[in-house]
């Protein structure tokens, strides 16, 4: 582990995931500051991020919450970006939930995944100007072991008030059972998750669904931050590059 | 001082942990790297205090339902009674040593099997998913279809592949499946792994350099 990366199937070797890491950084500030000059692209339809303005509505308009699964990776852990993935979507639609005043029902089944949920809620409140409101039960510690987090925030789907179900972040094929219970309560579900066990299982759920990389940009659809969109141009961008370093190396050269 | 403590000193505190840890990881140097175990050494004794808090809002939560009468309340009382068993037994187990059996026998012959069953009902969930989704989605449009049918598909070859059919028949399905896993599945795999890698890498400079800041105010 305290060596770099000796080779890879791209045909990087020595320091090659150090000049990504720099390459990656360049297009972000890059690209960061063409679209806070205004020159933002247009980011295509994904449409479980679509669908969740108008669901939270939908909550609002019965008095009921959305309940959000943020899974179970864990801050620190290797699914942290994920997690904060999905904690951005969290993020992108807690002003105005707390402003229709149906704050959703979050789950979780790691600790500072929780801590970092209750933080979010506590400043959305507080943004609104009303911090007393503000309750930590709305986000629920469930389990870290997967399957028991699927049927404990299954089983908080089935008793809350809940019109709907957004699933995001990092779970796996046990996602399965939270689905299953949503599924019999009616609820409309979405879900964006990055690990192939739980695609599988999202895609035989009836579920709206962001696969991969998708859950991603689920910020840069929802709020269309700069900084967000930014980050999705340079995904693509590093893409290309790492399709290009692929076809190099099975030519035969060696780039790096 | 509010900005201070509020908005720069998490994101200075988090930027430069990342950065060191990043840094011992990638440049091999070894008070880098004992910088980084180091901090991922302070990293797993903070998260064990994040388990106490998560402990203390799987209580809160659960006696407030109780108390209330709430819906499903019976739930949360046999969630709690569990909840101070197991923490009762395990603490016993550690402090003495004849209740040590006792602690080993409520892991091996209640938290394991519980566990494990709730693992066993997965395959039945999804079993059950697959049946609907065959039966009444409807795809919309000509991608959708192709996904389910590629979908439907898959799971024929790799469930046919598996069963152990006799004759030349199970020998065919069986390398079927294996040139299945092994070309479009590997690769479709991969394709999204490739992406979802992309997307990690860049949402984990955007924290470090301190364009997104989810632990403080924006």
């Amino acid at each position: 582990m305290t060596h770099p990366a000796s080779s890879s199937a791209t045909g990087m070797g020595g320091y090659g995931p150090l000049l990504l890491l720099v390459v990656a950084l360049v297009l972000i500030l890059l690209f960061t500051a063409r679209a806070r000059g205004g020159r933002r692209p247009q980011i295509r339809r994904i449409r479980a991020f679509d669908q969740l303005p108008a669901e939270l509505g939908r909550a609002a308009e019965a008095g009921a919450s959305l309940h959000f699964g943020l899974g179970t990776g864990a801050l620190g852990g290797k699914q942290t970006a994920t997690s904060l993935a999905g904690v951005q979507v969290l993020e992108a639609v807690a002003d105005a939930a707390v402003a229709y005043g149906n704050p959703p029902l979050v789950t979780t089944g790691d600790p500072a995944l929780m801590a970092l949920a209750q933080d979010i809620l506590r400043r959305a409140y507080r943004r609104a100007g009303a911090p007393e409101n503000y309750d930590p039960k709305m986000v629920q510690y469930v389990a870290p072991s997967p399957s028991v987090y699927a049927l404990g925030a299954g089983d908080a789907v089935g008793h809350e008030h809940v019109t709907a179900s957004v699933l995001a972040g990092s779970f796996g094929e046990e996602i399965g059972l939270l689905t299953h219970a949503a599924e019999g309560r009616g609820l409309t579900q979405m879900a964006a998750a990055d690990r192939l066990q739980a695609l599988g299982a999202l895609y035989a759920a009836d579920t709206l669904l962001a696969a991969g990389e998708e859950l991603y940009a689920g910020a840069a659809r929802l709020t269309s931050l700069p900084q967000h969109v930014a980050s999705l141009q340079a995904q693509d961008w590093l893409r290309y590059l790492v399709v290009l370093l692929i076809l190099l190396a099975v030519l035969g050269i060696r780039v790096l | 001082m509010d900005r201070l403590t509020k908005r720069i000193l998490p994101t200075a505190v988090a930027s430069a942990v990342a950065l060191l840890t990043l840094i011992g990881y990638l440049v091999p140097l070894d008070p880098l790297v004992s910088i980084r175990d180091h901090l991922i050494r302070w990293a797993v004794i903070i998260a064990s205090f994040a388990l106490v808090l998560g402990l203390l809002n799987l209580f809160r939560v659960h006696s407030s339902r109780l108390l209330g009468r709430q819906k499903g309340w019976p739930y949360s009382l046999a969630l709690l009674l569990a909840a101070l068993a197991s923490f009762g037994i395990t603490a016993a187990g550690l402090l003495l040593e004849p209740m040590r059996p006792l602690s080993a026998l409520w892991f091996n012959s209640v938290l394991y099997p519980l566990q494990a069953s709730a693992g066993g009902l997965v395959a039945f969930v999804l079993g059950l998913a697959a049946f609907r989704l065959v039966r009444s989605r409807r795809p919309n449009g000509l991608s959708e279809t192709l996904l389910l049918l590629t979908f439907v598909l898959s799971a024929l070859i790799v469930l046919l592949g598996t069963a152990p059919l006799p004759g030349p028949v199970g020998d065919l399905l069986a390398s079927l499946r294996q040139l299945w896993m092994r070309v479009p599945a590997l690769a479709g795999m991969r394709g999204l792994l490739i992406g979802v890698g992309l997307g990690t890498l860049v949402m984990g400079l955007r924290v470090v350099f301190w364009l997104d800041r989810p632990h403080s105010e924006p």
